[in-house]
């Protein structure tokens, strides 16, 4: 049996009249690549500041390693929050010192997380002297001190330059590799869906998707098509049984059609009713149509 | 607690704030007494242990507030710079945060008592108090006061810097308290039409008391002795002393539910 590592049923959280969080549940298993998507103000930083104690919530429980949160049990989580926070006039040793006071965890670990984000020469450096990406990728060292059961990064990539977004994902999917649990809470759908196995979709604070990645883009898929005769193309296109819906958008046919759906299957289907594409393409960022869709029905 | 005390450490000793406000309260406490001991000189009155004592802890007490206001900095600085959160999410409780602050502001408290009581022995020496006859802890006995005033106006600095969280409006609000609550008692004093002992009760008014000028207890004693009818002027020192205490305690406790109720 798996194990959990979190556990959260129920959680809420209100701002006055807003209520930010409604009611979620969700769990997470060991291995697990863990994303927490929605757009900005969706609720994402919320239930990670209420799951890390640094929000109270207005209802619901959760657990942390089948045990009850604790400060104990955040020892075990390594974790940047809404952006990396330091001390700007402590070097980046001294600040991972700090941390590593708290965790526990021996000092003589902070040259390998350092050196694991390439920071180890500006060990002490001052942490105001760093760019926004060596902020970031100390943010991340911080939070892999003492071998973390799991790794919590909030919008690791926020405020980077293409360069920086590039270095973090090679990180987070390097850490993805070697095992390592990560929930990942992020609004850019590409980065989670290069890196997360497992999503929980959030909008104004309800749950909207849970599961597996692969499900949730697995769902459907959209073709873009095109011919000369486009309503010959769309007459044809009305016995075609993998087909789900069709809608016209210009000169270009949107098809939405099932999982099994096989692009050559199609093109030989229509050359045998005489009609020639085109234009044919899959579209790749399934996910993103996958969100929009949920998003704007809710 | 030495993990808590570690964490302190860490942080505070590479902090130039922290050198700055340290030497400006020793170059100050340092000033204050020698310009004590010249206006005692000049006025032609002979310090000896026994009078040095509370003369010069009472001149150092107004030099407090530069305690105060360093540890009202390390605690609204760690809510500017998300670092308490950051704390919160590593593996620390509230309560670990709040008792390593009051650690720290126990050890400014006693670098304090430590470094006035050594410069009134240097001070004592220096200008050859031991020549009247008093032992160098003759009227020591005060510094223990002193201890309780610098934790007063520390706690008073902790309350307000867990109340605004803001460094800025903390400072501000701290150093306006002080003349505000006097301009308060005189409108007290004023509203009430008669002599009233009500201000004497404010906290500043309270802790500012715990160690009194040596001379002001003679101004005052003679005053009541010109108007044996008319209410005291200061309160007791022992009263003080316990007020002080309590409020203290008032603000520690407020200072523990504002931290502990709102979010980080």
């Amino acid at each position: 049996m798996s194990e959990i590592v979190l556990s959260a049923q129920g959680l809420q959280k209100r701002f006055g009249k807003l209520i930010a969080v409604n009611n979620i549940s969700f769990q997470i298993e060991r291995g697990n690549v863990f994303g927490l998507l929605g757009p900005n103000g969706s609720g994402k930083s919320t239930t990670l500041g209420m799951l890390l104690s640094v929000l109270d919530p207005d209802g619901g429980t959760f657990q942390w390693f089948g045990e009850n949160a604790d400060a104990v049990q955040r020892r075990k989580i390594g974790t940047m929050l809404e952006g990396p926070n330091f001390y700007s006039y402590l070097s980046a040793y001294n600040n991972l010192k700090v941390n590593a006071t708290i965790k526990e965890v021996p000092y003589s670990d902070i040259e390998r997380v350092l050196r694991k984000v390439g920071l180890w020469e500006r060990r002490n450096s001052r942490y105001r002297t760093f760019s926004t990406g060596m902020k970031q990728r100390l943010g991340i060292a911080n939070a892999l001190l003492g071998s973390p059961k799991l790794l919590i990064l909030d919008e690791p990539t926020n405020g980077l330059d293409p360069q920086g977004i590039v270095e973090v994902r090679d990180l987070i999917t390097e850490e993805a590799e070697n095992g390592q649990t990560i929930l990942l809470a992020s609004h850019l759908l590409d980065e989670v869906e290069k890196v997360c196995t497992h999503l929980v979709v959030l909008q104004k604070g309800n749950l909207l998707y849970q599961g597996e990645t692969a499900s949730f883009i697995k769902g459907k898929k959209r073709v873009e098509i095109s011919a000369d005769d486009i309503d010959a193309l769309r007459q044809a296109l009305q016995d075609y049984p993998e087909i789900e819906k069709i809608t016209q958008k210009d000169n270009m046919l949107l098809l939405e059609v099932k999982p099994d759906f096989q692009a050559q299957e199609l093109n030989k289907f229509l050359s045998q009713k005489g009609i020639t594409l085109n234009h044919l393409s899959i579209e790749k960022h399934a996910l993103e149509t996958q969100f929009l869709e949920l998003t704007s029905k809710s | 607690m030495k993990k808590l005390l570690r964490l302190e450490y860490i942080k505070y000793t590479r902090s130039t704030i922290f050198y700055i406000f340290i030497g400006l309260f020793m170059a100050l406490v340092a000033l204050s007494e020698i310009s004590s001991i010249y206006l005692s000189n000049k006025f032609g009155i002979k310090l000896g242990f026994a009078t040095l004592w509370p003369t010069l802890i009472n001149t150092a007490t107004s030099m407090n507030v530069f305690i105060g206001i360093l540890i009202m900095v390390s605690i609204t600085s760690e809510y500017q710079y998300r670092t308490m959160r950051q704390h919160i999410v590593d593996g620390l409780d509230k309560k670990d945060i709040f008792i390593a602050k009051h650690l720290y502001a126990l050890c400014l408290s006693l670098f304090a008592v430590v470094f006035v009581a050594l410069s009134v022995v240097v001070a004592g020496y220096s200008i050859g108090a031991s020549t009247t006859g008093a032992g160098p802890f003759d009227g020591s006995q005060l510094i223990g006061r002193y201890f309780v005033q610098v934790l007063g106006y520390i706690s008073m600095a902790i309350f307000f810097a867990f109340l605004l969280r803001s460094t800025a409006v903390g400072i501000i609000v701290y150093l306006f308290y002080m003349p505000l609550e006097s301009l308060l008692g005189v409108l007290v004093s004023y509203l009430s039409h008669k002599d009233t002992m009500i201000p004497q009760y404010f906290p500043k008014a309270v802790f500012s008391n715990i160690v009194t000028n040596p001379n002001m207890a003679k101004l005052v004693n003679a005053a009541k002795a010109a108007s044996p009818t008319k209410a005291t002027i200061v309160l007791p020192e022992q009263t003080n002393l316990i007020l002080g205490c309590v409020y203290i305690i008032i603000f520690t406790a407020g200072s523990y539910l504002l931290f502990k109720k709102r979010d980080l």
